[in-house]
């Protein structure tokens, strides 16, 4: 595959996912992704972990911004920030980047888009950790498409178009990681 | 008209949800005049062993996670044709209350993509004579190049 590789499977999502449970206030207090003019996003809930610090200026500056600060959330979320460790261990990762939880809810969409590719997303790696993905589940760049199960983490390249149809019966919560690779 | 997607999916999956799906499948496309000989009774070992060899090609159609259509392939280079790798269709069927005039279309589609990027250079497929499905094929550019037959001989 030209645009997904997976690299790992089994990776424990329960106590995650049960964190959440938890902790469902953190969902969507950052939504600066969500509810931009013409976002492809719009029908999905994030929350922050780690992001460019927050200085109420969102320019191509912000965007372009390599450096990443944790968001109260991570402090919450711990669980999240150990499969972050472990993932920055496997892909000997040198520097991390913008993490964030995100959720497609059943019979949702992530409308067909390309990220652009400017100076931070040339300069990380984006990693997917599927936290609860189910058959139906359907992740498409270009002419690949990919269900991306439980437990499992694959390398995505953002450059081609890209969309999430989540056509499962349960929620699609991916854990989205920026690590700067040798 | 319910959302229905399509991908390629594991048979160590798809072998949990199918069996309900081809009884279905089974006494809708039947031969009725053999079938109370000839029972469905899948070789599980088969199916299981083709896709540890990675020989079997599993499309599925599901709608809001539920299994509502498949198509199975089998991927392979040709016993005459060893140069050349060849897709032949197992079986494929769709639920009837999930049939819309896009579905078989959009279920074929996703096979050839999958067979495009895997290097099949044909594919072969075949439809019951009590069940036509030729205008889909038709309508995908397939061509007709065989007559099947066959005769029960076990009586």
């Amino acid at each position: 595959m030209k645009h997904f590789t997976q690299i790992a499977q089994g990776v424990d999502t329960v106590p995650v996912i049960n964190a959440l449970a938890n902790h469902a206030e953190l969902w969507n207090q950052n939504t600066r992704r969500t509810t931009f003019d013409g976002t492809p996003h719009a029908e999905v809930d994030d929350i922050w972990l780690r992001f460019n610090e927050d200085k109420g200026q969102f320019d191509s500056a912000f965007a372009d911004d390599l450096e990443a600060v944790w968001y109260p959330a991570a402090s919450v979320l711990l669980p999240a920030r150990q499969i972050v460790a472990d993932l920055m261990s496997r892909v000997w990762g040198e520097r991390l980047g913008r993490i964030i939880l995100t959720r497609l809810r059943p019979g949702r969409r992530i409308l067909p888009h390309k990220d652009i590719i400017g100076k931070y997303a040339s300069y990380y790696s984006r990693y997917h950790v599927s936290l609860c993905g189910l058959p139906g589940s359907i992740f498409r760049a270009a002419d690949e498409t990919v269900t991306m199960r439980t437990g499992d983490v694959w390398h995505f390249d953002a450059s081609a178009e890209h969309e999430v149809v989540n056509n499962s019966a349960d929620d699609r919560i991916n854990l989205l990681v920026d690590i700067r690779c040798p | 008209m319910s959302l229905i997607t399509y991908s390629t999916e594991p048979w160590d999956e798809i072998k949990l949800e199918i069996l309900p799906l081809w009884q279905s499948h089974w006494a809708e496309i039947s031969d009725p005049e053999d079938a109370d000989y000839i029972p469905l009774d899948p070789d599980w070992d088969e199916y299981q062993a083709s896709a540890d060899c990675g020989i079997l090609h599993i499309t599925a159609a599901r709608s809001s996670g539920a299994l509502v259509g498949y198509a199975f392939v089998f991927v392979k280079r040709g016993l005459h044709y060893k140069s050349t790798l060849l897709a032949h269709f197992d079986l494929y069927w769709v639920e009837p209350a999930m049939r819309g005039p896009w579905v078989g279309v959009r279920l074929f589609q996703e096979v050839e993509r999958a067979m495009r990027a895997r290097g099949v250079m044909k594919m072969t497929n075949r439809c019951k004579t009590w069940c036509d499905v030729s205008p889909i094929f038709a309508r995908l550019g397939w061509k007709q190049d065989e007559s099947g037959f066959s005769k029960f001989i076990g009586d």
